[in-house]
């Protein structure tokens, strides 16, 4: 019985964010103080929420976050690695959800490079193995995603992303794994201050729309705060940012679940 | 110091040269406060508070307030900056020292010139030295040198009210609540004394229609009265009150009596930081305290204190507890114009104690506030479940602990509050000046079901402090000169059963407005506003439906431009769809036009609105202008046009003011329900209003 209802609540809680939890992005305890309003982003985490700012990064980057999720059995932890390489950036992850009665284990690897001065984008290809106890067994799928930023100038940027476009289908009953778009931009008002916006849709979904603040309270550290809608999440957090280290905390609080905390690091060498 | 005098200068020299920031010969109400005003009467406060937030400003429009001696406190109470502008004033003044003129306030960091312009009528610069301990005259001198005030207001509703007819002896003796027993005559009478800041007294005297003048009941006159009686900085204490006043303590959670600002389309100004003592000058004939209160400094301590008695209006139960009153509710609305509500007129007496002490630096704030009443008679609500947690009894007491810090460009406050031996509530929140362009305001609140704070006037979107939680966020983006980006977003839910909701329930609002203005004068601005809160269902057939999302949404195109100098033009277009499916929808649109010229002593407003919604559900709330310290907020509904004309004439010291307002509707053919019920399609008023001073 207690697995049944950990199972309900694990689908539950997975559609929170998309209707299934292959599609686990946006990661990164920053994307998540931002309320998830990262398209645009450009940093390590990138190879999770959009592979085109894998042509910004200039140097080799290693890191960890942890999700802790409503309950222990939905905690999620990913590992991911960075290379610049091949005129371009090569990423890598993987990532572990769930518990022993249902897991989900994701490997994925990255390509993102410059298109332009302004314009970079970037594809992933993302394998699947997800494992339910029980009757329903196991299943292995394939699919993929690419994305585009463009830095219009130096106080906006324009990032757009494209997750399953061959809408890949899950499980025995053929369940379809989701086609999600999201599409944004982030605003510098001033250098302490950054505006980020976001949408994100699913065919036959409501649309979320994201709105997240950055602010560096000195040259480290950083405020963050974000809320979404469909369903309502605040989002706050934390980042303390240095020449090779980029440690970030958050806690999402959703209104009928509570608060999920987040914590991420990665190093650049 | 050399480079502010030099930038002043030339801000001068270019104020003079191109009068872009001229003095308002207008003198009338900022459009964000009128915004404000018309969305408090949509969440059901008594419109009375809203005449006492504009009678604060008129009384800033009439005595300008001195930047360059104003406190916090003073500036709080234009209801027009945010905590952190206050700060920035404050910090600039301090640094840079008294301000040269009014049109300095953009070089503040937090300014603008928009803000400049609507701060402009309430405030002048004059001298920096402080004028406090000034010996008040003797009383010859006093009333010599004070500024007197005679205000009179008369009018009435034209057409008949069925509560107004009249009826055979034996019918009437038969049915005595089917009638009024006055007259529909609308009586107001204010007279007012202010000398400087120091003193301030005054007395009202108010009849409702329906209620009786020197008759029955009110056989000394008047069915309200009220006097205050208010000193302040005088060499003995701060501020003494004597007679009727309001108290406001830190956020509100234990004490705020009078107007408190809730969620508008100034979507920053939801801190609380006037936490004072203030003359009650409004006409709500409950909400108030009557007795003395004082409030002294030493150093940065600062002690108030008040005591308060008065019988109140109750619904009495049939029962008796020990031989005491068993009331079931408090009443508000202050109508005493039927045998019914005269016996229930001011029948509980109500004692209520509270004090504050707090610590003031010029970054920190904290205070601790307690609050202890008690009641003649036994309080003992109705037993349904949504009742449950609320105060039952005879007394009971408030504590609570407020604090406002100035972190950088971060305003933090909060007050947390405790119902001893019942439940807590906290309101905590954060304001920041982000960039010169981009200030937000995240707020949280988290109160109890179990929490009982009879007086208290915390931001909430429930009727009172209790049984919620929830996250509001604010946000306001100076795109580019004139284009200002708005909004908000409240998310928020009620743990236990509330009102029309038979299980705990939550919902959202937001507000997202950009405003234009492209020269002076010439303003629009776009409003969206969504609701979505969980009703009971109402579906009579099937019986009560199990709890539903209740959608609520309102488009809204405002245009204000000046079509000659003294003539000023306001349309507006409104769309309003409400419950599920959009169920009940409609749209109203108007056209007023504005006169007031300084060369002229006749001033008017006229308005022509057409308005065609489903029913109520889908009603839109305008603001109309109105008589000096009167609001008129009319929901249209149904079908039909408003129109009315409202007339100022000035003479001397004598102002005159006639209204007349008619609603005409198409399909209707009785308005009302009850004893207020008329039997046309339409209904027009007419109201007069004469002010002397002497």
């Amino acid at each position: 019985m207690r697995c049944a209802g950990l199972f309900i609540l694990l689908v539950w809680a997975g559609g929170l964010p998309c209707s299934t939890r292959g599609a686990d992005y946006p990661v990164g305890a920053r994307s998540w103080a931002l309320a998830r309003a990262s398209v645009m982003l450009v940093d390590f985490w990138c190879i999770t929420h959009n592979q085109g700012g894998l042509g910004w990064l200039e140097r080799p980057v290693v890191g960890f976050t942890h999700q802790s999720g409503y309950i222990p059995e939905t905690d999620h932890q990913i590992l991911g690695v960075a290379l610049p390489c091949f005129a371009g950036c090569i990423g890598g992850s993987l990532s572990l959800y769930g518990y022993e009665h249902y897991q989900q284990y994701k490997a994925a690897i990255a390509y993102g490079r410059y298109l332009s001065p302004k314009l970079a984008g970037g594809i992933q290809i993302d394998y699947y193995h997800t494992r339910i106890s029980g009757v329903y067994g196991q299943d292995h799928r394939v699919t993929f995603e690419a994305g585009l930023l463009l830095r219009a100038n130096d106080q906006l940027v324009l990032g757009a992303h494209l997750f399953n476009p061959v809408s890949q289908t899950w499980g025995r009953y053929q369940e379809p794994l989701p086609v999600i778009i999201r599409l944004g931009a982030g605003i510098h008002f001033s250098r302490p201050l950054q505006l980020l916006v976001e949408v994100e849709k699913q065919p036959g979904q409501v649309a979320i729309p994201k709105m997240g603040f950055e602010y560096a309270f000195s040259r480290f550290f950083f405020l963050r705060t974000g809320v979404s809608l469909n369903p309502t999440l605040h989002c706050f957090g934390i980042g303390y940012h240095t020449r090779h280290l980029q440690a970030d905390m958050a806690y999402a609080f959703h209104p009928v679940l509570g608060g999920m905390p987040h914590l991420s690091m990665a190093y650049a060498f | 110091m050399l480079s502010r005098n030099l930038i002043v200068t030339c801000l001068l020299l270019q104020v003079l040269c191109i009068p872009c920031l001229q003095a308002q010969t207008d003198r009338e109400l900022p459009r964000a406060l009128k915004d404000v005003i018309e969305q408090a009467s949509r969440q059901s406060q008594s419109p009375c508070f809203e005449g006492q937030i504009a009678q604060e400003l008129f009384h800033y429009l009439q005595y300008p307030l001195n930047l360059n001696q104003a406190t916090p406190e003073q500036l709080g109470r234009l209801h027009l900056l945010t905590p952190f502008q206050i700060n920035s004033f404050i910090a600039y003044r301090n640094q840079y020292g008294p301000l040269y003129s009014v049109y300095e306030l953009p070089l503040i960091y937090g300014f603008n010139e928009q803000l400049a312009r609507k701060l402009e009528p309430f405030v002048y610069t004059g001298s920096h030295r402080p004028q406090n301990n000034r010996q008040l005259p003797g009383p010859g001198q006093l009333l010599d040198q004070a500024r007197k005030q005679l205000m009179l207001r008369t009018g009435r509703i034209l057409e008949q009210q069925d509560g107004y007819r009249s009826r055979p002896d034996s019918v009437a003796e038969a049915h005595p609540n089917r009638c009024f027993l006055g007259s529909p005559m609308r009586v107001y009478t204010k007279l007012s004394l202010n000398y400087y800041d120091q003193l301030r007294a005054g007395v009202t005297l108010d009849k409702d229609p329906g209620e009786t003048l020197f008759g029955h009941d009110n056989a000394h006159g008047f069915d309200f009265h009220s006097f205050h009686l208010f000193l302040q900085n005088n060499r003995w204490f701060d501020k003494l009150a004597i007679g009727d006043f309001d108290v406001r303590y830190g956020q509100g959670l234990i004490t705020w009596s009078g107007f408190s600002l809730s969620k508008s389309s100034m979507v920053l100004n939801q801190v609380k930081n006037q936490a004072c003592l203030d003359p009650y000058t409004s006409s709500n004939e409950n909400k108030f305290f009557r007795g003395i209160g004082l409030e002294k400094s030493f150093s940065s301590w600062k002690l108030s204190c008040f005591y308060s008695g008065k019988k109140v209006d109750a619904n009495l139960a049939d029962t008796l507890i020990n031989g005491r009153k068993v009331f079931t509710s408090l009443l508000e609305s202050g109508y005493h114009r039927i045998p019914r509500e005269i016996e229930n007129e001011r029948v509980i007496r109500e004692r209520i104690m509270g004090g504050r002490l707090s610590y003031n630096r010029s970054r920190l704030k904290v205070g601790f506030n307690g609050l202890w009443y008690r009641f003649g008679g036994i309080y003992r609500r109705a037993p349904r479940p949504e009742n449950a947690f609320r105060f039952s009894g005879r007394s009971n007491s408030n504590i609570s602990l407020d604090y406002q810090a100035v972190m950088g460009p971060f305003y933090l406050f909060g007050e947390e509050a405790l119902t001893p031996g019942r439940g807590m509530a906290f309101l905590n929140g954060l304001s920041g000046q982000l960039t010169d362009r981009v200030a937000m305001l995240i707020l949280h609140r988290w109160y109890e079901r179990d929490y009982q704070g009879l007086y208290s006037g915390g931001f909430s979107e429930g009727p009172r402090v209790q049984n919620e939680r929830g996250i509001y966020w604010g946000l306001q983006l100076d795109l580019s000169a004139g284009l200002t980006f708005k909004g908000y977003l409240d998310t928020w839910c009620f743990p236990w059963l509330s009102y029309r909701c038979p299980a705990p329930s939550r919902g959202r609002g937001g507000l997202l407005e950009l405003h234009y203005t492209p020269r002076k004068n010439l303003q629009m601005y776009l409003r969206y506003q969504g609701e979505t809160r969980m009703v009971d269902g109402q579906d009579p057939l099937s019986g009560p439906a199990p709890v539903q999302p209740y959608p609520k949404t309102k488009l809204r195109y405002h245009l204000r431009y000046p079509i000659t100098p003294a003539i000023t033009g306001d349309n507006r277009i409104e769309w309003v769809s409400s419950g599920p499916g959009r169920k009940s929808s409609g749209w109203m649109i108007y056209q007023d036009l504005g006169y007031r010229s300084s060369n002229n002593p006749f001033g008017a407003d006229i308005r022509c609105a057409l308005f065609h919604t489903d029913d109520y559900h889908a009603r839109i709330y305008a603001y109309e202008d109105d008589l000096l310290y009167a609001f008129s907020i009319p929901a249209y509904y149904a079908k039909g046009y408003r129109t009315y004309l409202n007339m100022k004439y000035s003479w001397n010291e004598v102002d005159f003011w006639l209204k007349w307002a008619r609603t005409h509707y198409f399909n209707k053919q009785t308005i009302g329900s009850g004893l207020n019920q008329i039997r046309g399609p339409h209904k027009s008023s007419l109201y007069f209003q004469i002010r002397v001073n002497f």
